[in-house]
Order: C-alpha cells, then structure tokens, then sequence
C-alpha cells in the first residue's frame, strides 16, 4: 500500500486490478459457457470454453511471474499472526478471510488450468491436434473428474466472493478493486499499519 | 444423489467420466448456506451490539 496521495492509500495497482476483472470475466464465461449445456442449454460452448481458458492461463501466469519477482508473495500468504484476528487483532494489507479466498481460488484456477490444458489435447484446438489416445480412459476420467471438481468449487466461491465484495462494511475493497484505493482512515480502521508497512 | 458420473471402455469395464452434476446444486446450495449463515450472524452480532449501547 504505497503512493499515498492526500488521505488515499493505493491497495491494488492498476495492472493487479486488471488481472483481477480479467480474471473474473473469463471464471464467468468459463462457468456459463460449461454448466448452461448441463443444465440443458445447447450450444457451440468448447471453443468459447477453451478461448477463454487460454486468456486465464496467461493472466495466472503474468500474475504468479508478478506475485514472485516483483510484488511480495508473502502479503498473501498465511501466516501464524494473522490468527491473532480471533482474538481482537487487525490484520495486515488482506485479512485472513481474504487470504483463505485467495487460497482457495488458487486451488480452484490452478487445477482447472493445469487439467484444462491436457483435456484441450482430448478436445483438439485449431492449433493442437486431437489426440484422444494421448492417455487411457481411465485417466481422462480423473483429469475429467478434477476439472469437475474445480468447477464446482469455483461455483461456491464466486457466490461466497461476491456476497462479501457487496456487503456495504466491506465496500471499500470492492471500491479498492475498482479505482485502486481506501483511505487512510478506513486503512486505521482495519488494519494494523505497522504490518502493512512491514509488508504483511 | 450420484457422487461421479461412470462409462464404459471397449472391454466393458467402468471408467469414471467425471463428477455427477447432482453435485452442482450442492456446490451452489453450500454457497449460498454461507450467505446465509453469515446474514444471520451479522444480524444477531449487531441487534447485540445496539443491545448493549
């Protein structure tokens, strides 16, 4: 949280919210384009599904490359302090909720791309032949079965995400992620400066 | 409520094909299980809280 510029606190640079709506707008047309089929929508989904798999797997890569060499991965990960929430204390630059989040999104995005990837091999793509013999059945099967499985669960955690990001006590993050900023008082308010300046 | 979705290989034997869609409803039904869970602890921890002004 750098840049102060009067009583505004930057929180999120312009190219992380970016990454962030990117994100959030291929998880949606990755979550239309595969479960409206199931629920009985017919249409010409895969390449649309594997199109805006692709713009995904190269905004997750951009960001890891980022989160690593230029930002500080360990604002983001979980840390023995951030337990001290329980018990009154303020959290540094994320919260552990938003850590968990960001946990599990990891988890969730990072084995729908990875397994994603391999099925688009089963699916074939104008620029990778199809090649269902690449792996036995029962293998597609499990590759299948988590890419399931990571749908699922981003299911959940977009309606617990956006439930959070537009309750009116946390609006300052959904309007951090917008523009970038939160005060300095709603920083005070919130959070322990001390580890935030710590970079925590 | 199926847990998986099963087929078959050219011998016959079942392979899995993926998870049952059974499961969707459960995934959107625990999302918003947390909603409401949270509305409701939001709404108690803050009529205490006027309670107590």
């Amino acid at each position: 949280m750098a840049n102060d510029t009067q009583d505004k606190v930057q929180r999120h640079a312009g190219i992380d919210r970016l990454f962030h709506w990117v994100t959030a707008a291929t998880m949606s047309v990755l979550l239309v384009t595969s479960l409206l089929p199931i629920l009985g929508v017919r249409f010409a989904w895969l390449q649309v599904h594997w199109i805006a798999g692709l713009v995904l797997t190269v905004a997750v890569v951009f960001h890891v490359l980022r989160a690593v060499l230029v930002q500080k991965p360990r604002v983001i990960a979980l840390s023995g302090a951030d337990f001290a929430e329980f018990s009154g204390g303020k959290p540094g630059k994320y919260s552990l909720a938003q850590k968990l989040m960001h946990l599990a999104w990891m988890l969730a995005v990072l084995v729908a791309i990875a397994t994603g990837l391999v099925l688009m091999v089963k699916a074939g793509t104008p620029f990778l032949t199809r090649n269902p013999y690449l792996l036995t059945l029962k293998a597609w099967g499990v590759l299948t079965l988590l890419h399931d499985l990571a749908a699922l669960l981003s299911v959940f955690l977009i309606l617990v995400h956006v439930y959070f990001g537009l309750l009116p006590e946390k609006r300052m993050y959904l309007r951090s992620m917008l523009q970038g900023w939160v005060t300095r008082e709603e920083l005070r308010a919130h959070h322990d400066v001390d580890r935030v300046a710590r970079g925590e | 409520m199926e847990i998986l979705r099963y087929g078959h290989d050219a011998w016959g034997q079942v392979v899995i094909n993926g998870v049952s869609w059974d499961l969707l409803g459960l995934a959107a039904g625990a999302g918003v299980a947390v909603i409401v869970i949270h509305l409701i602890w939001r709404a108690v921890s803050r009529s205490g809280r006027k309670g107590g002004n």
